[in-house]
């Protein structure tokens, strides 16, 4: 990056009337207190007046403020005094004040010149740093916009900045009182060709390219009795914003594309969910059938029997998919119907378990239920199928060793329905996502744990009820996981009856 | 001569397939075992040598792919592989690294035991059989002679070779590259020339080319002449 200085600072008559008070208080000065002590030391006094006006004003009035020093000396202090005129004797020694004014001031008034241009593009390129570390966080093109109308503002600006979306010119961020420029106007400026920078002490169109490409179009105006910033470095910091403007366009589309991925992936996830959580009953179900078709006679009356169980198991499992299919599709469709009654908690619990008693013979359940309930105010059918749901994960993810324990348990108006076990629990990396759609553990390869909708449809419909489901997972030891729906209770009034 | 009942393993991780399929092979007369993974698959193939393995592809542990590439290695029993209709290129995967058949879920009982039939006998036949008849089919491998209700057909070289190929693999799915690979060897890619060609033969031996009863297609897989 090339260090550049500002333009110079235009020459201010305050400087001038500063440098003629000065030489005029060097004048009085040495009329009244010098030249009666020490005569001799009267061009000194003068040199110090004119370092003074060269070390605060710059070169031009310190050069100025050298002459004037001629002028009051040869006026006020040499003989013939009060007239111009010069004696032949003093030419040389006022020649040599008059250089050496002139130098003291010139060379004084330069070297303060060029530390104060120093300073201030020191200042411009700190300001500029701080502009593209703040830009360098812009996470979209219009906050990158906005951080670019900033910066202009805390350097005595009003800016407005029209980014190309879709072709056309859009305002993207613009300070509180920014002139309002017309639409015509913009595209009148942005179809300049070729495309080329205006300034003038009005305005200054800036264009903002990055990589050759066009980005948009900045206008920037002085705020009231302020100049406008050097156009170099305006420049610098629209060049920096317009590759922050384009890096920031390219998250974005980057992100878009993610999630365009990720819709594919869970279109193909469902498609390969349904086909397989599907068919697998089906396959079953048409096996077993056409078996019993094929070997009627040949099979005792126990197989026919087992043949015939599995058909209704696995019709009974098939429906159960068909059924959280169709509630995802009502809850996602906002179509669930929720008739609510007050309901004793312990009631859908022991239905579900009902509900799955072929699905858990031979395992491990236990039930805790307390004595007395708070009543929840739910759908009680879609309460058992959250239930159910459940329940049926919890078989389909542990042992069949496990220990199943269902809870209920109510206290101070809020009631909680848990399933547990002592399997081996959920990897910690899973446990965010078991209540997403089409989640299903274990990385997918687990089989006949259903269709992943269990556990979505479950949250979807606690939250219809206005409570909450959570799981956790270990419980103690490294084992054991709790899947546990919380509800808003309410404590009935014992009927004295 | 008694021959011993043949043995068939049942390779699925789903339970109640395998409580249906169980009863059913044996009602048709074989030795059933089961396995739920692909590493008892394996076990239980050396151990307990069955004369036929049916697959699930989707297994708990490994791909059932890799259940057939380890068979193979050390062994030629038939292997009928269980798949959905959707995973067809799974399906041929399948075939091409060594398996001899397929039956796509949903399945009837009858079309499984038929496919387990055809790759049994396949098993006894293929080292003796010199000859082929399916239907009014008719072919002597050693003189090379094919006739169609007794009347000879003359074929031409790559027709005969993809012939043969079909009836050596009679009810059994032979796909596109394992018949490319009989008639032309592995330089020729283009599975549109086995399309072509059995285009031909089906004009020569079907009586009606346009509904064939002898060289049946399976789609996107290959195709299948029938067994007698």
């Amino acid at each position: 990056m090339t260090l550049w200085l500002r333009d110079e600072t235009p020459l201010r008559w305050r400087d001038f009337i500063l440098a003629t008070v000065v030489i005029s208080i060097a004048s009085l000065f040495g009329f009244y207190v010098v030249q009666p002590l020490w005569p001799s030391k009267l061009p000194l006094m003068f040199f110090a007046g004119v370092l003074i006006a060269g070390y605060r004003l710059g070169m031009w009035p310190a050069l100025y403020a050298a002459l004037l020093a001629f002028f009051a000396f040869n006026f006020f202090f040499e003989e013939p005094r009060y007239t111009l005129t010069i004696d032949a004797e003093d030419v040389f020694a006022l020649v040599t004040f008059l250089i050496g004014a002139l130098l003291v001031g010139g060379l004084t008034g330069r070297l303060s010149d060029h530390a104060r241009r120093l300073k201030r593009a020191l200042a411009d390129m700190t300001s500029l740093f701080e502009a593209s570390r703040d830009l360098a966080t812009a996470v979209d093109p219009k906050s990158a916009a906005e951080r670019v109308v900033r910066s202009l503002e805390a350097n005595g600006c009003r800016c407005a900045i029209w980014l190309i979306e879709n072709g056309t010119h859009t305002l993207c961020a613009a300070s509180a009182r920014a002139p309002v420029l017309q639409e015509a106007e913009i595209a009148a400026l942005a179809s300049a060709n070729p495309v080329h920078d205006e300034a003038s002490a009005e305005r200054a169109v800036l264009h903002m390219s990055s990589g050759g490409r066009n980005v948009g179009i900045a206008v920037v105006w002085p705020r009231r009795k302020s100049a406008l910033p050097d156009v170099r470095w305006m420049r610098a910091l629209l060049d920096s914003a317009a590759v922050a403007i384009d890096r920031a366009r390219l998250i974005a589309e980057i992100a878009e594309a993610r999630v365009v991925a990720e819709k594919e992936g869970l279109r193909t996830a469902l498609l390969s969910s349904l086909s397989h959580d599907l068919r697998t009953p089906l396959s079953t179900i048409l096996a077993s059938a056409t078996s019993l078709l094929e070997y009627e006679q040949k099979f005792d009356a126990a197989t026919r029997r087992d043949l015939l169980t599995v058909i209704q198991d696995e019709s009974e499992r098939l429906n159960r998919y068909l059924a959280n299919l169709l509630e995802m599709t009502r809850l996602e469709s906002g179509a669930l119907q929720v008739s609510r009654y007050l309901v004793d908690p312990r009631e859908p619990m022991s239905a579900a378990l009902r509900r799955l008693e072929r699905r858990l013979a031979g395992r491990n359940i236990v039930r805790v239920f307390p004595a007395t309930c708070e009543h929840v105010n739910v759908d009680p059918v879609l309460l058992e199928q959250v239930l159910v749901n459940l329940i049926e994960n919890t078989v389909a993810h542990t042992p069949p060793d496990a220990r199943i324990v269902a809870r209920v348990e109510t206290a101070a108006g809020r009631a909680r329905l848990a399933v547990e076990d002592d399997g081996n629990g959920i990897p910690a990396a899973d446990l965010p996502h078991v209540f997403d759609k089409f989640f299903r553990g274990g990385g997918d390869r687990r089989r006949g744990s259903g269709i992943g909708l269990g556990l979505a449809v479950a949250r979807g419909l606690v939250e219809a009820f206005g409570g909450s489901i959570h799981a956790t997972s270990p419980l103690r030891d490294g084992h054991g996981t709790r899947i546990e729906v919380d509800l808003p209770a309410h404590a009935i009034q014992g009927t004295s009856e | 001569m008694s021959p011993a009942l043949a043995r068939v393993m049942i390779v699925d991780d789903e339970a109640p397939i395998v409580r249906v399929l169980k009863p059913s092979l044996i009602a048709a007369g074989y030795e059933v075992t089961d396995a739920y993974t692909g590493s008892e698959a394996l076990a239980q193939a050396a151990g307990w040598a069955p004369d036929a393995i049916v697959l699930d592809l989707g297994l708990p542990d490994m791909d059932g792919k890799e259940v057939i590439q380890a068979l193979r290695k050390w062994t030629q029993v038939p292997i009928i592989v269980l798949s959905a209709r959707e995973a067809e290129n799974e399906r041929i995967a399948a075939l091409d690294i060594g398996a001899d058949d397929y039956v796509v879920k949903p399945f009837h009982t009858g079309e499984l035991l038929a496919r387990v039939r055809a790759a049994l006998r396949h098993r006894q036949s293929r080292a003796e059989s010199t000859t082929y008849s399916g239907g009014d089919l008719e072919i002597d491998f050693e003189r090379r002679r094919v006739s169609v209700g007794g009347r000879e057909v003359r074929l031409t070289r790559k027709e005969y070779d993809l012939l043969r190929a079909l009836a050596r693999h009679a009810g059994q799915v032979v796909t596109h590259k394992q018949l490319l690979a009989a008639a032309w060897g592995s330089a020729v890619t283009d599975t549109q020339f086995v399309r072509v060609y059995i285009g031909q033969l089906r004009q020569k031996i079907e009586r009606d080319p346009g509904n064939p009863q002898l060289i049946l297609t399976e789609s996107g897989v290959g195709y299948r002449l029938v067994a007698d």
